[in-house]
């Protein structure tokens, strides 16, 4: 893996697990913070009320306990006077409270009681009784500042309300002079009625931002409301109190948060994102295809956590060095299996040249004709033919099967091959041959293996076949009628089963144009994905689906149709065919003399293309004396055309030559044979290599053409050097 | 060999009759020589030909290279002898045979 993927292994986009990791802990740190603030602030609120609370509750204690509603009551009545409209009047003109003063000392407040609260004056006086209004009056002012100092609150003052309206009795900060109506009227109180208690309210007034609360001072002897006193908490102080506290919790609470914060980001990152961070980038450099040694390429951490983390860890580290090992293991056998391929390619070919392969195989014999094929399941198989010449007058042939497939049945092959084949030249028929070797194998066979064999020797002069069959399949001979039939011939054991066995001959009688056609099991037993079998009906349909074919026609088509039959299913046994066709011993004399036998005729011309009519001259005549088919004919004269051409061009180079032509007819009258001898070059027509008659009209060559069409339309074509002469045959069947 | 032509306008009509072999396929080419570079296709009727020759597939094959891209050669009436000797050839799949 190169550097690309690597990188696209590795998502871009999102946000990174130490990211996530963070901003999930920032989160919810910041939220416990919070939680925290505003808790503190409520609890703070509720603390900071609660006090206040008691504060007023403080005042409304001494306040209630030092004030005399009896004298409140008299104060009240006395400030109903005109006197008293008159002095505050005149008091406000002036801004001086004396002329109230005077009216207070006027009136005598002897009647009134005091009781163990009333306090004692501070203008060193000890006060034992009223004297006058003036005394009340200065006692309760009294009272008022010693409620504000003994509760801390700003100030308390006493006010008396009567049909909504407020009137102050007495009031410390202003004296005697604001004795009178309150002008103005506090929308929070607007609810209240007359002198009812006024729990500590909040607002804001043209004196401040306060907090008020007022306590009702009842007569007890008449039950009777005389006035209320009123107790007013600056909130300024309060709020400062408040805000230095919340200033100081804040800070407090976000250098926690800040330090609670760097610390968990920093144990997540060393417990968790870095790790993962170098497990990412380590295991990504496992992968380097040019490193030599990729055990240096496992993963080699500082971690050793027994947790998750440190778990990946050692897995990731094992699972590598599993794969180095395994990677190991896959090179080492694909290079064993490389090998093993190479072997068995070779094998292949040893096997296909040791059995001929090259055809014709006797081009010189025009006694038969012979061809073979095998085509094994796997790269060696264990099938086997063979076909040789014993001596000039004997050609043996054979097909062979041996048990199993592959290389095990291709070494079995070779050896059982070597040893027919050696046996077979030293004479006898095919049982001895075949008993001979049976013998042989059998004392050696530890594997158990057998092979089937059916062979036959053709006395090529009489066309009669002695054959032997070891446990083969049935051969199929076409005779006279020229279809071809199952022989049920006598059937010995398979060859490797018991050494004693005795086989035994028996002959076919071949006519010419007739044939022997044996196969291996490979041919009928072919299956197609059906799992049906070719069969030996289809095998007998095949071989009589055409008249007079070739061996070679006849197992080309016997191959292509069980090609077509399996269809590509896997094929499971070896496909070996061998057909002869028998001709017949040649009848005609083959002599060069020019004065040969009496059915033949010769002339001599010039090797020129002007010759060329001439010949074909001298040959239609000779046809002519014959029953000789018009496409024959046409045939022929194309072949000497062809021929005398090629002579005509190569032979003599750029001198002049002879060329005898003659001609000559087989006893039947049914086949001829025209002989073309000239004394040029050494040239052999056959040797030319067949031009390729699959290419288009641009890439086509005409050479060798000629000497094709030649092969193509005459039954035969042999070339012979003799006493530096080419000798040049040519053989056609005439007859319709 | 009798060559009888007729033009129909890039087409070109070849009758030939007797035999197209060594000593008559010269003479044919150097007959169309000339129609070569300005038709586009040639039929040559061969229903008075008795045999072909290799030489005679030569000078059929020399039609062909040259009119290969605007047209061909087709052979027409060809007997079973002359037919043969195409098809053995492999000229059937280089003209056309009618």
């Amino acid at each position: 893996m190169n550097d690309e993927s690597r990188t696209t292994n590795q998502r871009k986009g999102g946000l990174s697990l130490a990211a996530k990791l963070n901003i999930i802990v920032i989160a919810a740190i910041l939220l416990v913070s919070i939680g925290l603030l505003a808790t503190t602030f409520r609890v703070n609120g509720e603390r900071v009320q609660a006090a206040y609370q008691e504060r007023m509750d403080n005042a409304s204690e001494i306040g209630v306990y030092l004030a005399n509603p009896e004298g409140l009551a008299f104060l009240w009545e006395c400030m109903q006077t005109d006197e008293f409209a008159r002095a505050h009047e005149r008091a406000v003109e002036a801004n001086d409270e004396k002329p109230l003063v005077d009216w207070m000392k006027s009136i005598d407040a002897s009647h009134l009681s005091l009781d163990a609260s009333d306090i004692a004056v501070e203008h060193n006086q000890s006060l034992h009784e009223y004297e006058t209004l003036y005394d009340v009056y200065l006692s309760h002012l009294v009272a008022a500042e010693y409620v504000q100092t003994g509760a801390d609150i700003s100030s308390a003052y006493f006010q008396f309300m009567e049909g909504g309206v407020t009137y102050n009795l007495m009031d410390p900060q202003y004296d005697a002079r604001v004795m009178g109506t309150v002008e103005d009227q506090i929308p929070e109180f607007a609810g209240y009625a007359d002198n009812e208690a006024v729990p500590p309210t909040i607002y804001r007034s043209q004196y401040g931002w306060l907090c008020t609360a007022c306590t009702p001072l009842v007569d007890a002897t008449t039950g009777k409301t005389v006035a209320m006193i009123c107790f007013d908490a600056d909130m300024t102080e309060v709020e400062e109190e408040n805000w230095s506290f919340i200033m100081s919790s804040v800070v407090y609470v976000l250098l926690v948060t800040a330090l609670a914060m760097v610390t968990c980001l920093y144990l997540i990152r060393r417990i968790a994102t870095k790790p993962l961070q170098q497990l990412t980038e380590a295991t990504c450099n496992f992968y380097d295809d040019d490193s030599n040694t990729p055990e240096s390429n496992i993963i080699e951490l500082d971690i050793h956590s027994n947790d998750e983390i440190g778990n990946l860890y050692r897995e990731i580290r094992s699972m590598q060095s599993r794969i180095v090992d395994y990677t190991e293991n896959i090179a080492r056998a694909s290079a064993e299996e490389e090998r093993v391929k190479t072997e068995l390619g070779m094998a292949t070919s040893i096997q296909e040249s040791v059995m001929p392969n090259i055809f014709p195989c006797f081009p010189e014999r025009m006694e038969f004709d012979i061809y073979a094929s095998m085509d094994a399941a796997k790269d060696v198989g264990g099938d086997f033919y063979d076909f040789f010449l014993i001596d000039d007058d004997h050609l043996a042939l054979l097909i062979a099967d041996v048990s199993g497939k592959g290389v095990p049945a291709a070494l079995f092959m070779m050896a059982a091959k070597i040893m027919i084949d050696d046996r077979a030249m030293a004479g006898g028929t095919p049982a001895e041959i075949l008993a001979s070797v049976n013998r042989q194998i059998c004392s050696r066979n530890t594997t158990k293996t057998f092979v089937t064999v059916w062979m036959g020797i053709l006395d090529i002069r009489t066309g009669v076949v002695t054959c032997a069959n070891a446990g083969h399949n049935y051969p199929w001979i076409r005779s006279a009628d020229g279809s071809f039939h199952m022989l049920k011939d006598k059937h010995g054991l398979v060859v490797g089963g018991v050494k004693s066995m005795k086989y035994t001959d028996y002959t076919i009688d071949l006519n010419p144009g007739d044939a022997i056609f044996v196969h291996t099991d490979g041919v009928n037993e072919a299956m197609n994905a059906n799992k049906e079998f070719f069969g030996l009906e289809r095998l007998d349909a095949v071989l009589n689906s055409r008249t007079g074919a070739s061996p070679e026609d006849i197992i080309h088509t016997m191959q292509e149709q069980v090609d077509a039959f399996v269809d590509g299913a896997e094929r499971f046994d070896d496909i070996t065919m061998l057909c002869l066709e028998y001709h017949g011993s040649a009848t005609t004399d083959e002599s060069e003399n020019s004065d040969a036998s009496d059915s033949a005729n010769e002339l001599t011309f010039p090797a020129t293309i002007a010759s060329i009519p001439q010949v074909t001259e001298f040959v239609e005549a000779e046809l002519s004396a014959l029953e000789c088919s018009t496409p024959a004919r046409m045939q022929i004269v194309v072949a000497i055309d062809e021929i005398l051409s090629n002579i005509a061009k190569f032979a003599y180079d750029s001198m002049e030559g002879d060329v005898t032509v003659r001609f000559a007819a087989q006893e039947d009258g049914k086949t001829i044979e025209v002989t073309f001898i000239d004394q040029g070059i050494a040239y052999n027509p056959l040797d030319t290599a067949e031009p390729d008659i699959t290419l288009g009209a641009k890439q086509r060559q005409v050479g060798g053409l000629g000497v094709f069409l030649v092969k193509k339309t005459m039954d035969d074509v042999r070339y012979e050097r003799v006493d530096g002469k080419n000798i040049l045959r040519i053989y056609k069947r005439i007859a319709r | 060999m009798e060559i009888i032509k007729k033009l129909e306008g890039t087409r070109l009509s070849v009758t030939l009759s007797g035999e197209l072999n060594t000593v008559t396929a010269p003479e044919l080419e150097a007959n169309l020589a000339e129609d070569l570079q300005t038709i586009d296709e040639i039929v040559f009727d061969m229903e008075d030909l008795s045999y072909i020759t290799s030489s005679g597939l030569r000078v059929l094959l020399v039609c062909q290279q040259e009119l290969e891209e605007r047209g061909g050669v087709t052979i027409r009436s060809a007997s079973s002898v002359i037919r043969e000797v195409i098809e053995v050839t492999g000229f059937d799949s280089i003209l056309t045979l009618e």
